[in-house]
C-alpha cells in the first residue's frame, strides 16, 4: 500500500525538529513503517453538507450538527458549504503499538510516531479527493479543522460521528470522553468556498491553537 | 436459562424483513438522528415500513431499537424502557400474527482494552434493552451488526442470562474477510456456536455477492442454523448520495445461492425494502433447507484466531504456572503481571499454540489475579489460553472475560468435578481437558484410563458440550517412581483416540521427574507419545529439544507440508530486522550510551563478577544515564535514543537486582522508593506514562503502574495499600485531564499524604496548579528530577 507518509513528519514526532536521525534509528523507522503498511487498515468516509447560519450559530444543513467555537465559525467564514470527514487506520495497528509498548518502548514510541503520520497521510488522501470533487463543482477547500483545535470542542466529536455514521461504516468510535477509537483516527472538517483561500490561513492549524508550547508546533518554517 | 423454542420453528426456511435505517432515511431521516427516537415521534411511519414488510412475506419483523441503548439513547434524552416498549407496540400492531425480534445492534462502544467499555458494562447496557424486551414481549432476540467478538460475547450473556427467548446472532465482516476488530469467520463461528445461540450469521457491510465466501466458510463450521442479511449492494456515491444499486430480483437470485449452501435465515440489511423480501419470498417457496456436511473440529479461539487440533501437532505452552518456578512465583506475589506477559510472549515467538495459564498460590486473590493475568495476556498476543486452576470460582471468572474460545485445565472423572465444571465450560462455550483419573485415583490399565475418558465424554454430552470440546489427558507418570506406568500412557492414548475418537493431551516432562538428564527422557518420551497419537503436548516451548521433536515429527508424518515450517526454523537464515554493526567489546557505559539493550545483561553478569552491585550502579549505570540525560537536553540526542538507553539499564538493573536479591535477600539497597503511576480514567494513552516508568526505574524509583483507563478510587486505593508518597497521573486529552483532576481530589479527600506530579500534552505548570497538582513533570527526565527532589 502507497502511504506517502511524511518522513519528517516522523522525525518531528520524535521530538528531531529538523535533525537528522541517526542509523539506528533511521532502521527502526523504516522497519515500523514496512510494517505499519501491512496492518494499517486505512478506511474514511466524509460527506458535504451546505452550511447555515442562524442568529450566530452555524449548522450543517439537514443533520444533527452545531458548530460552537469561534475559531470554527472563523475558519469557515467564506463558505458555503462544509465537507466532515473521518478516517482511522483500525485496530491492528493499535494492537501493535501496545504489543511493543510491552516488548520494545522505543519501538512502540517510534510505531505510535509513524502511525500518527499515517493517519495524517491518509487525512491529505481524503481531503485531495473531497478537493477535486468541490473543484468540479466551483469551490476552493479551506484547510482542515478538527475538534479541539482552538476553542472548537472537543465534545462535538460524538455527533460527528453520528451524522457520519463512523462506527458502522468504518469502526471508529468515540468514548464518553470524547477520545477517538482506534487512537489513530482523525475528524475534521473542511470549508468550500468561491474564492482561493488566502496562503497565512491555509496552514493555519498550529498558528489557531492555543497550546503554544506544542512539542509539534509548526514554527512556520 | 433455558430457550423457549416453542414460537419458532429452525426447520424451515425464516424470512426476517429488510432495512429500516435507510427506509427511513429516503423519509426524512437526518444524518446523526436518532432513529429510534421516530418509534415515539412518528410511530406511524414505523409501523408502515414494517406493515410493508409484513405483506411482503417477512415471518419475523424486527424492532425499530438498533441504536437503543442508554449511550445512544442518552443524547435525546430518552429511556430504554419507553423506546423498546414502544417499538415492540409498533411492531405488534404492523404485524399482528407474524413473530416480533428485539433488535440489538452494538452499543457504539469499543471495548477493553482498546476502547474504554469493560465487559461489565457492556453486559448491563445489554442486560437493560434484554429486560425491556422481554418484559415487553418479544418474541425473540435478534443481536446483529456485531463487528467486536467480545461486544457480542458481552450481549449473548446478557441476553441469555436475562431471558429465555430464542437468541440470533449477526456479525458484520468486511470485503477482507474479517470484522473490524479482526475476527475471521471460524473464529466467529467457534465462539459464538459455543456461548449456545440458537442461530448465527452475517449481516451488513457487504452485498449478497461480497458476502458468499464468508457464507460459505461459516456453513462449513456452523452446528447450528446459519442467517444472512446483507446490503443491497455496496454502497456507492452518486451525486452526494450512498446509493444501494441491487435490485430485487438479483437479490433474490444470491438469496436463493446461500440458501443451497445451507443458510436457513434470510433478510435483508442496508438498502432493502419490501421488493428485496418480496422476491426472496418468492424464491425460497421452490426449495427446501439443504443440509451441509459440518466439520466438527476441536478448536479453540483467541479474539482473532483459532487453534484446529488435529492432524498436526499444536503445542500448549506450560510455562506460566508457578509450580516450581521460583520467578514466577515471586512476580505472581508481587502483582507483576508484566513478567507473566513477558512469558506469554516468549512462549508465543518459540512456536507455542496455546497458552496455560495458573496463578494458584495461596497467598494471594488468585480469582483477582487470573482475570487481571488473562486480560492482559489476551491484550498482548493472540494465541488461544488455557485456563488452569483447581478452582471453579477461578476457572469460571476467566472464561468469562476471556475474549474467545477458552481451554479449561482441567476436569477429571471425578462425579462431583464433573457437576461442578460442565455446567462452566458448558456456558462459556469452553473446550476441557478431561483427566483420566476418578475417585478411585489412575487406573493402572490403558483399559481403565479408556473407561474414565468414556465416562467423562458422555456425562460431558448429558451436559450438551460436544465430544470435539473434550481433549482427554492420559497422564504421564514418572518413570523413576512407576516405569512400567510409562507404557500404559502411551497404549492410553492410542486407545482412546480410536475409541472415542477425541483429541489427547499430556503433561509431558512429567515423565523424567527423579532421573537425570531429563531433557533427554522427555524428548525421547515425547517421540513416542506423538507416534501413538497426541495431538497436544504440553510442554515447555522455550525446550529447543522439545519443539525440535515437534518440529521433525510434523514433517515426518507429512503434517508440515513441503516442511515449511521444519526449513524456516532451521535453513541457518535468520530474519534480522535490524542489522546492528556488531562493534568490538563495548564497557557498560558505552553499550548504555549506544542503547545496544541485547548486550546489557550479559556485559552487566560479567562485571559482577568483580564489582559489587551498588558499585555497577553507581561507576556505570547513573553516570552513563546522567550522561544521556544531558545529551538528550542539549539536542545532541533524542526521544528514541533516549528511550533505548534507558530500556538498556533497565536490562542491566533486572541483572543487579537478581543478584541483591540471591545474595542479600532484597534490594533494599538500591531501591529509592515507591512511585505509583496511572494513565487516568477514560484516557487510554498511556506511551508518556510507559516512558516516565522505565526512566523513573532506570533512577532506582519502584513503579507500582495502575496501566491506563484507571478510575479515580483505583488509584486511592492502591496508594494506601502500598503506602505511595508519590504519584504520577497522565492525560493526554483536556477532556480527561477532569478525570485527573478528580483523581487528586479524591486523593485529597482522603486525606493521603502522597504528592501528585501529573504530566500530558494538554497540561501546564499553570494548568497542574489549578487541577491541585503538586507538580508538573514537562518529560520523563523532570519527573526523574521530581521524584528525586520527594524521596531526596
Amino acid at each position: 500500500m502507497r502511504m506517502n507518509i511524511d518522513y519528517d513528519e516522523i522525525l518531528s514526532y520524535l521530538g528531531y525538529k529538523g535533525h537528522q536521525a541517526d542509523k539506528n534509528t533511521e532502521d527502526l523507522i523504516s522497519h515500523c513503517l514496512a510494517e505499519l503498511r501491512t496492518l494499517a487498515r486505512e478506511k474514511y468516509v466524509y460527506d458535504i453538507f451546505k452550511l447555515t447560519s442562524n442568529e450566530g450559530s452555524l449548522s450543517l444543513e439537514a443533520s444533527i450538527l452545531t458548530l460552537t467555537g469561534r475559531d470554527i465559525k472563523n475558519h469557515l467564514r467564506h463558505s458555503e458549504r462544509a465537507a466532515v470527514m473521518a478516517v482511522t487506520l483500525g485496530l491492528e495497528v493499535e494492537r501493535q503499538i501496545a504489543y511493543y509498548s510491552k516488548t520494545d518502548l522505543t519501538k512502540g514510541v517510534i510505531m505510535d510516531a509513524c502511525a500518527s503520520a499515517a493517519v495524517e497521510a491518509l487525512c491529505d488522501r481524503v481531503e485531495a479527493e473531497i478537493r477535486s470533487r468541490a473543484f468540479s463543482q466551483g469551490f476552493y477547500l479551506t484547510s482542515r479543522f478538527s475538534p479541539g483545535y482552538g476553542d472548537f470542542p472537543l465534545e462535538i466529536q460524538a455527533a460527528v460521528a453520528a451524522v457520519l455514521d463512523t462506527h458502522r461504516k468504518i469502526g471508529l468510535t468515540v468514548t464518553t470522553n470524547s477520545l477517538l477509537i482506534p487512537r489513530k483516527s482523525v475528524t475534521a472538517l473542511i470549508g468550500l468556498q468561491r474564492e482561493r483561500p488566502d496562503q497565512l490561513c491555509s496552514d493555519s492549524k498550529c498558528e489557531a491553537c492555543f497550546k503554544q508550547d506544542c512539542e509539534f508546533r509548526r514554527d512556520g518554517n | 436459562m433455558e430457550t423457549d423454542m416453542s414460537k419458532i420453528d429452525f426447520s424451515h426456511f425464516i424470512l426476517f424483513d429488510g432495512a429500516m435505517g435507510t427506509m427511513l432515511q429516503t423519509r426524512g431521516l437526518q444524518p446523526g438522528e436518532l432513529p429510534e427516537s421516530y418509534n415515539l415521534l412518528q410511530p406511524h411511519l414505523i409501523e408502515q415500513i414494517q406493515r410493508a414488510y409484513a405483506d411482503a412475506g417477512a415471518d419475523i419483523i424486527t424492532t425499530n431499537t438498533f441504536g437503543a441503548n442508554r449511550f445512544k439513547l442518552g443524547r435525546g434524552g430518552y429511556s430504554v424502557e419507553e423506546i423498546v416498549a414502544a417499538a415492540i407496540r409498533i411492531a405488534r400492531r404492523a404485524a399482528p400474527d407474524k413473530l416480533v425480534a428485539l433488535d440489538i445492534g452494538p452499543s457504539g462502544q469499543l471495548m477493553q482494552p482498546y476502547g474504554t467499555l469493560s465487559l461489565a458494562e457492556a453486559y448491563d447496557i445489554f442486560a437493560e434493552q434484554v429486560i425491556a424486551g422481554s418484559s415487553a414481549g418479544a418474541d425473540l432476540i435478534l443481536i446483529e451488526t456485531m463487528s467486536d467478538i467480545y461486544e457480542a460475547k458481552a450481549a449473548v450473556l446478557a441476553a441469555k442470562e436475562n431471558s429465555n427467548l430464542p437468541l440470533l446472532v449477526t456479525v458484520s465482516f468486511q470485503a477482507d474477510g474479517r470484522t473490524l476488530t479482526g475476527t475471521d469467520p471460524l473464529t466467529m463461528v467457534n465462539i459464538l456456536q459455543g456461548l449456545g445461540v440458537d442461530a448465527l450469521g452475517i449481516n451488513c457491510s457487504l452485498g449478497p455477492k461480497e458476502m458468499l465466501p464468508v457464507v460459505e466458510e461459516i456453513v462449513k463450521y456452523s452446528r447450528v442454523p446459519v442467517m444472512a442479511q446483507p446490503n443491497a449492494g455496496m454502497p456507492k456515491v452518486v451525486e452526494g448520495q450512498t446509493v444501494f444499486d441491487i435490485g430485487p430480483e438479483e437479490f433474490a437470485s444470491y438469496a436463493r445461492i446461500m440458501a443451497e449452501l445451507g443458510v436457513t435465515i434470510l433478510g435483508g440489511c442496508c438498502g432493502t425494502n419490501p421488493g428485496h423480501i418480496k422476491a426472496i419470498r418468492a424464491k425460497l417457496t421452490t426449495l427446501k433447507p439443504a443440509q451441509p456436511d459440518i466439520e466438527k473440529l476441536t478448536a479453540v479461539s483467541s479474539s482473532t484466531g483459532t487453534v484446529v487440533l488435529g492432524p498436526g501437532i499444536n503445542v500448549i505452552g506450560e510455562r506460566i504456572n508457578p509450580t516450581g518456578k521460583k520467578q514466577l512465583k515471586e512476580a505472581i506475589e508481587r502483582g507483576d503481571i508484566d513478567y507473566i506477559v513477558h512469558q506469554a510472549i516468549d512462549q508465543r515467538d518459540a512456536g507455542a499454540q496455546i497458552l496455560d495459564v495458573n496463578v494458584g498460590l495461596p497467598a494471594i486473590d488468585e480469582k483477582e489475579v487470573m482475570v487481571k493475568a488473562i486480560r492482559e495476556i489476551q491484550t498482548v498476543v493472540n494465541t488461544p489460553l488455557q485456563i488452569d486452576s483447581a478452582r471453579a470460582d477461578v476457572i469460571e471468572a476467566a472464561a468469562r472475560i476471556y475474549n474467545g474460545k477458552p481451554l479449561i485445565n482441567s476436569v477429571s472423572g471425578k462425579r462431583e468435578e464433573m457437576e461442578t465444571l460442565f455446567p462452566i465450560v458448558k456456558k462459556y462455550g469452553a473446550a476441557v481437558i478431561g483427566l483420566t483419573l476418578d475417585e478411585n485415583g489412575i487406573p493402572p490399565t490403558a483399559e481403565g484410563r479408556l473407561q474414565i475418558a468414556s465416562n467423562i465424554v458422555d456425562t460431558a454430552c448429558r451436559y450438551g458440550i460436544p465430544k470435539e470440546d473434550v481433549i482427554i489427558d492420559c497422564l504421564v507418570l514418572t518413570a523413576s517412581a512407576q516405569q512400567s506406568q510409562v507404557q500404559e500412557t502411551i497404549k492410553a492414548v492410542t486407545l482412546v483416540k480410536e475409541k472415542l475418537g477425541v483429541k489427547t493431551t499430556l503433561g509431558v516432562s512429567n515423565v523424567s521427574f527423579g532421573l537425570p538428564q531429563r531433557r533427554l527422557l522427555n524428548r525421547t518420551f515425547l517421540a513416542l507419545a506423538l507416534q501413538a497419537g497426541l495431538d497436544a503436548p504440553i510442554i515447555d516451548p522455550l525446550d529447543e529439544d522439545m519443539m525440535a521433536t515437534v518440529r521433525a515429527f510434523n514433517v515426518l508424518k507429512n503434517y508440515d507440508r513441503d516442511a515449511t515450517v521444519y526449513i524456516a526454523a532451521y535453513s541457518g537464515v535468520k530474519e534480522s530486522p535490524i542489522p546492528v554493526i556488531d562493534q568490538a567489546d563495548l564497557d557498560l557505559n558505552q553499550i548504555i550510551i549506544n542503547g545496544r539493550k541485547e548486550k546489557a545483561a550479559a556485559k552487566t553478569a560479567d562485571l559482577l563478577k568483580q564489582l559489587e552491585p551498588l558499585a555497577i550502579v553507581d561507576q556505570y549505570l547513573i553516570p552513563a544515564l546522567d550522561d544521556v540525560g544531558q545529551r538528550y537536553e542539549q539536542g545532541e540526542i533524542f526521544l528514541p535514543q533516549l528511550i533505548q538507553a534507558a530500556e538498556t539499564v533497565k536490562s542491566a538493573f533486572t541483572v543487579i537486582r537478581q543478584q541483591l536479591q540471591a545474595s542479600q535477600g532484597t534490594c533494599a539497597a538500591v531501591d529509592k522508593g515507591k512511585i505509583l503511576l496511572a494513565t487516568v480514567r477514560g484516557d487510554i494513552h498511556d506511551i508518556g506514562k510507559n516512558i516516565v516508568k522505565v526512566l523513573l526505574e532506570n533512577y532506582g524509583f519502584e513503579v507500582v503502574d495502575l496501566g491506563k483507563d484507571v478510575p479515580e478510587q483505583d488509584v486511592v486505593r492502591q496508594v494506601k495499600q502500598h503506602n505511595i508518597r508519590l504519584v504520577g497521573l497522565s492525560a493526554l486529552m483536556t477532556t480527561t485531564v477532569r478525570s485527573m483532576e478528580n483523581t487528586i481530589r479524591a486523593l485529597r479527600a482522603e486525606g493521603l499524604d502522597c504528592q501528585v506530579m501529573v504530566g500530558g500534552a494538554v497540561l501546564n505548570e499553570e494548568y497542574a496548579q489549578l487541577i491541585g497538582a503538586d507538580y508538573f513533570g514537562r518529560d520523563a527526565r523532570e519527573a526523574v528530577k521530581i521524584a528525586q527532589q520527594v524521596f531526596g
